[in-house]
């Protein structure tokens, strides 16, 4: 699903890891430079020195922009910073990316969208009042939730969690861990990625794989 | 050592050139993406944008359409007479030809020009515009084309709104404040007025919007780390869509007459 073969680029030297079809993996970076790089990497917004960087089984230096973002539209990020658009209300911007590929009404998606927030502890009254605000009026662990919301939504073939588990309070970290271990089993064959630089917030996730950077390249 | 004004103005010339190719560029790509109006998140973009720049610009295009029309109607009966024809041609000429789409226009890059730039710029250094790639979502297809699209339509409208309010409603105050023949000067100006000039108006009205929103966006795309870059941004996508679109309708006025 994921590959790096011997890839160069800022921190990285001859990098190489590969991440299969429903494997539950912890990445964990050097640095939260390095973490990001990573990202960059894969979403071919920083081009890598050398090497090669797949995802669903196509060098993205091979493909053109617009096949690019059919695979990217099959990943689901969790980004630390929610991700979520400024100028758009909570409930567009969970639809945002469902109703950009898949089209369809709206109210159809409600039911999904009331479940995923209940999964993820969000009170049944709160969430009205957050689907209609803007999320720069909402607490940066809410918006971190509404946007693994709006990652669930689309059903991802792999899930890539950002730093999701670090700066939260308690009992919301709680939330999100088992949220992120339902939704692993969710779909057969999906992956999961933790990434972060900092192990200890990973620490209560299960995991096949935990790749380790040391230096500039990746072990298991 | 000092560099010289003609580097410096020279410099400077080859930067506009530069943004310009960049503005039609983007304009053209916008243009090829025109099909992802069917997308509803898209489409809903390109309402709002409606909204923001032709709906709320309403009052604003009425008042100087007004005051404008007066100013224009009174100088013209008070040079040429009351009862003669000139009164309307100088009225298409000078209301439908040249500066209803010049007004238009410059409401449009006052209000939404720069807020275009500010929202993509904030947009792009805030990562959004990079959110959204990773969800698979092009900025030119859900962030620029539908801005392109809605301020061009809301230029085309405000555009005549501002030439009826302009003629009409100079027309009625004139009438009512200094007596003159209301009637008269409507017949003037209906017999005046052709599907040339229309279609002048019409094509100035085009050709502003899609330069306004183009430069809008590619100044507001092309801020990169810093907030500080937005308000510069807004600002170059004012003054280069005012040259583009005061460069253009010398073009089109000039071109028209040949």
């Amino acid at each position: 699903m994921i590959k790096f073969r011997e890839v160069t680029a800022a921190g990285f030297s001859e990098a190489s890891f590969s991440i299969g079809a429903g494997v539950a993996c912890k990445l964990v970076t050097e640095s939260n430079l390095d973490r990001d790089l990573i990202l960059h990497l894969l979403l071919a917004s920083a081009p890598a020195e050398r090497g090669e960087i797949a995802l669903f089984g196509e060098v993205l230096n091979e493909v053109t922009e617009v096949r690019a973002l059919a695979l990217f539209s099959r990943l689901g990020i969790v980004w630390s910073g929610g991700g979520l658009v400024s100028n758009l209300k909570v409930w567009e911007n969970l639809l945002l990316p469902v109703m950009y590929h898949r089209g369809g009404e709206p109210a159809t998606f409600e039911g999904q969208v009331v479940d995923l927030l209940r999964r993820l502890g969000v009170a049944d009254d709160l969430v009205p009042g957050y689907l209609q605000s803007l999320p720069g009026a909402l607490p940066a662990q809410v918006q971190r939730l509404l946007g693994c919301a709006r990652a669930a939504l689309m059903d991802p073939e792999i899930v890539i969690y950002e730093s999701a588990f670090e700066g939260l309070q308690r009992d919301v970290r709680a939330r999100l861990e088992s949220f992120a271990v339902w939704f692993h089993t969710q779909r057969p064959g999906r992956t999961s990625v933790y990434l972060s630089s900092d192990e200890q917030s990973l620490q209560r996730l299960p995991a096949d794989l935990v790749l380790r950077q040391e230096g500039g390249r990746f072990s298991a | 050592m000092k560099p010289d004004i003609v580097q410096v103005l020279g410099r400077r010339v080859l930067t506009f050139f530069v943004h310009a190719v960049g503005v039609f560029a983007l304009a053209l790509e916008a243009a090829r993406a025109l099909p992802g109006l069917a997308q509803r998140p898209v489409r809903q973009v390109f309402y709002r944008q409606i909204y923001f720049t032709g709906v709320q610009a309403l009052f604003v295009v009425a008042a100087i359409g007004l005051v404008l029309g007066l100013a224009i109607i009174t100088q013209v009966a008070s040079l040429a007479g009351r009862t003669t024809d000139l009164t309307g041609r100088i009225l298409v000429w000078v209301v439908v030809r040249e500066l209803g789409p010049l007004f238009a226009a410059i409401i449009v890059i006052a209000r939404s020009g720069t807020a275009v730039a500010a929202e993509l710029g904030s947009m792009k250094v805030s990562g959004e515009v990079g959110y959204l790639r990773a969800m698979g979502i092009p900025a030119t297809r859900y962030l620029v084309m539908p801005r392109i699209a809605g301020l061009t339509t809301s230029l085309l409208a405000l555009l005549f709104f501002f030439q009826g309010t302009a003629v009409l409603g100079g027309l009625a105050l004139s009438s009512l404040l200094f007596d003159l023949p209301f009637r008269s000067q409507l017949d003037n100006l209906a017999t005046a007025l052709s599907f040339y000039d229309l279609s002048i108006s019409l094509l100035k009205g085009l050709i502003f919007g899609l330069v306004i929103a183009a430069a809008a966006c590619y100044h507001g795309l092309r801020v990169r780390r810093s907030i500080t870059e937005v308000p510069q941004a807004a600002t170059r996508a004012v003054i280069e869509a005012l040259i583009l679109v005061v460069v253009i309708n010398g073009f089109i006025t000039v071109a028209s007459f040949l």
